[in-house]
């Protein structure tokens, strides 16, 4: 996920995902509504102009309701149609890709799934995101849901993101790192007045 | 110039080969938003109220609000490289500053960087910001003197070793002047002095820097600065630093401390700010309904610890702070009022345990294996010297109030005394010292009796005088008494006066000696006669300094000299 979503957004928009998970789950179609939520915002990726008029407030709210209702119901579930309409009512649409993001939390919540953003310098291979995986639910103790990420600043190594806790293996924060050494050293000798210079004759 | 590369390049290799690559495991947040010194921080569950944070731009920052989802921050330096969505690190270690002996000297930030451009201070030794001031218990009554040097206020407002004494008053009326010369006069007596400057102007803090560094005095100070170029939440633990640099010396060594804060108005006014930019709820004044707390928690800090005393064995060494060898007393809860110890491991307090440890080894069979002994690392202080701005004389306003409960006495400063040539412009009516006589010398405590009654009595004069009428002979003594005693009380900046030499001056002008000289002669007749004194009679300045009292015949021998004295003075300035 290149976009850093707002995290203000997402506190207001966990109030409609609440809501929807809730009446997804008693039906049965939690993982479904997610899985539409997230075809959503691909199509809102892909035609921004489509964004733009569901977040435009000079659209008038009802020819959006409108074509909300033409153009997603009937292809979608139905109680996400209906908190899309609830959101158009309120002037709340420009929360969508927060939306998606407070329900995908909401729901790793509810099945207790840990999600964990692995960052590393070349895409992972499928032997290795297994192992990883395998690894998490092993120091986690719950199912995880990995997000990856490619970095190639990381120059190698695994940046791994659980919850607050960051694990930093990459080769880049190890070379950060003997910076610092090189930087405290080389003040200790000069500290110490230690010379490094041959004076001239 | 040539390099010794294979030094060089074997130092890096040394490094390299030490270099421990380990798991980097560290909780971390994102920041929401940032601007005027704090930041909102996302995530950070676990982050511990004042916990010091490390931003991706290498600030440190302290953990101020704990809410729901998010984390009030605010940044120790420059905040304006700090994005949003930049990471922050908990470091799970409550703030705190380096102390020790090599801070001694330098002039430091309150996080400890030097700001002297002399080099990285290197010191273990670590102190938290905050920290809980000592019980009942640990306590003993103020009773050795803190001497400044300043006349007024070493005769009639004297300040012990852990008092806490208030400098009080409206702009340029000298406050700053006055906790320097007590620095000053600190010179000799190991005490370790720490200046901390909260919001100056750095030219001014640079000038106080120079004057203590003119007269010798940074060989045992340390300065602090948060000037006013700094934002305001160095400003606001700039105190804490000073206090926590000074118990280093006072819990570790038992050493006496000086700690000045110049000045806590501006302490509360950059707590003001934070706390209304993280959306606390002001109270009077605008001031967060803790500020109370804020310099409470601070000045209760300023202790006397007490003496603590044990029978140990004879080859015990002096500096030893084991306690475990402390002889216990046989009889333990039961043994006589004269010898007891004060605590079940066979240690005595107070400044009676000594007598009553004595009078336990006098006790001993084996005492020729014993000894008294007292333990280095007790019987510290930290007498805190605060300083409060006031506006227009107003002492009645919020944060001095505050202040003036807290403290044990306070010394006002008015602007009317200053201009009126009253320097230092202290109003000896109103100035109180609240541990008074028994942080004073006997000498000085016997001459300065009847000081405060006289000046007390000119004032009250003072309005006749101004009349011009005929008035009888006994008002007349006073007024001249008085006005004589107030330009004797005159004192240069900078120049503070051996208590001894403070001694045998006021001992002069409550004799009565200066009665018949005009005023403005009274501060070259002093002169003269501390001159005198120095170079004729030594041994009489000796014996004050030594005995710390005037007995009767010094008394006498001290009038004679001066009656002498006098006589020549008198002559020779005819002539």
């Amino acid at each position: 996920m290149s976009h850093r979503v707002d995290e203000q957004e997402v506190a207001i928009a966990e109030v409609y995902a609440g809501a929807l998970l809730q009446l997804a789950e008693a039906r049965g179609e939690g993982d479904a509504v997610l899985d539409e939520l997230v075809g959503i915002k691909g199509l809102l990726d892909v035609h921004p102009e489509f964004a733009e008029y569901l977040s435009n407030p000079t659209v008038d709210m009802d020819a959006r309701r409108v074509a909300i209702d033409r153009t997603i119901r009937g292809r979608a579930n139905e109680l996400l149609v209906n908190t899309l309409q609830i959101m158009n009512r309120r002037d709340r649409l420009d929360l969508l890709p927060a939306l998606v993001v407070a329900y995908q939390r909401e729901l790793d919540l509810l099945r207790e799934r840990e999600s964990v953003e692995v960052s590393t310098a070349v895409p992972l291979t499928e032997a290795l995101r297994e192992r990883l995986a395998g690894a998490i639910r092993k120091m986690t103790g719950r199912q995880t849901r990995l997000v990856e990420n490619v970095d190639e600043e990381l120059i190698g190594g695994l940046v791994i993101k659980i919850g607050d806790r960051k694990i930093d293996t990459s080769v880049a924060r190890a070379l950060a790192l003997l910076a610092e050494k090189f930087n405290e050293r080389a003040s200790a000798e000069v500290q110490a007045l230690q010379r490094y210079v041959v004076e001239s004759e | 110039m040539k390099f010794k590369v294979d030094e060089i390049s074997s130092v890096i290799t040394e490094e390299i080969e030490s270099y421990r690559s380990e798991v980097d495991l560290t909780e971390v947040g994102r920041v929401l938003a940032v601007g005027d010194g704090i930041a909102r921080v996302y995530g950070l569950t676990n982050a511990l109220a004042g916990e010091q944070l490390e931003f991706a731009n290498g600030q440190f920052g302290q953990v101020f609000n704990l809410e729901e989802s998010s984390v009030g921050v605010v940044i120790f330096g420059d905040y304006l490289d700090i994005k949003e969505g930049d990471e922050v690190r908990r470091t799970g270690q409550l703030l705190s500053v380096p102390c020790g002996e090599p801070l001694i000297g330098r002039v430091v930030d309150p996080l400890g960087r030097p700001l002297d451009g002399k080099g990285v201070i290197e010191t273990p030794h670590r102190r938290p910001l905050e920290f809980k001031a000592p019980g009942i218990a640990a306590r003993q009554p103020v009773d050795e003197p803190l001497q400044t040097g300043i006349k007024a206020i070493d005769s009639m407002i004297p300040i012990g070793r852990g008092q806490r004494e208030l400098i009080i008053g409206d702009r340029k009326t000298g406050k700053t002047a006055i906790a320097v010369d007590t620095i000053i006069n600190q010179k000799g007596e190991d005490v370790v002095c720490i200046y901390v400057a909260i919001g100056l102007k750095e030219s001014t803090v640079v000038g106080v820097i120079d004057k203590l560094q003119e007269h010798g005095a940074m060989d045992y100070t340390i300065v602090v600065s948060a000037s006013a170029a700094d934002p305001a939440p160095l400003q606001y633990i700039a105190p804490y630093a000073g206090a926590a640099m000074a118990e280093y010396f006072m819990y570790g060594e038992g050493r006496a401390t000086l700690v000045v804060y110049d000045d806590l108005s501006k302490q509360a006014q950059a707590y003001r700010q934070l706390s209304l930019l993280l959306r606390r709820p002001p109270g009077r004044e605008a001031y967060p309904g803790d500020v109370f707390y804020l310099h409470s928690r601070l000045l209760e800090r300023a202790v006397k610890l007490r003496d603590e005393f044990a029978v140990v064995p004879k080859d015990t060494p002096e500096s030893s702070i084991d306690r475990s060898v402390a002889r216990k007393h046989p009889d333990g809860e039961k043994a006589p009022d004269e010898q007891r110890p004060d605590d079940p491991a066979g240690i005595f307090h107070r400044p009676e345990g000594l007598e009553r440890a004595e009078a336990f080894l006098e006790s001993l069979k084996d005492k020729d294996d014993y000894r008294v002994h007292k333990f280095p690392d007790s019987g510290g202080s930290m007498t805190a010297l605060p300083l409060i701005e006031t506006l227009e004389g107003e002492v009645s306003a919020y944060i001095p109030t505050n202040v003036i409960s807290i403290t044990d006495g306070q010394i006002y400063l008015e602007p009317d005394l200053f201009f009126a040539g009253v320097r230092p412009a202290v109003n000896v009516g109103i100035s109180v010292s609240r541990v008074g006589g028994n942080a004073q010398i006997k000498a000085m405590k016997k001459i300065s009796g009847t000081l405060r009654l006289d000046l007390a009595a000119f004032r009250e004069l003072e309005a006749f005088a101004q009349l011009g009428t005929d008035l009888d002979a006994a008002t007349k003594r006073q007024l001249d008494r008085g006005a004589r005693m107030v330009e004797l009380l005159k004192q240069a900046q900078y120049r503070p006066y051996p208590i001894e030499e403070q001694v045998v001056s006021i001992f002069t002008g409550a004799k009565g000696f200066l009665d018949n000289l005009p005023g403005a002669k009274v501060a070259s007749f002093e002169d003269a006669l501390l001159k005198h004194f120095r170079r004729e009679h030594p041994e009489v300045l000796e014996e004050i300094r030594e005995k710390k009292e005037v007995s009767d015949d010094l008394g006498q021998s001290i009038t004679q000299i001066v009656r002498n004295f006098k006589g020549h003075y008198l002559k020779s300035e005819e002539g």
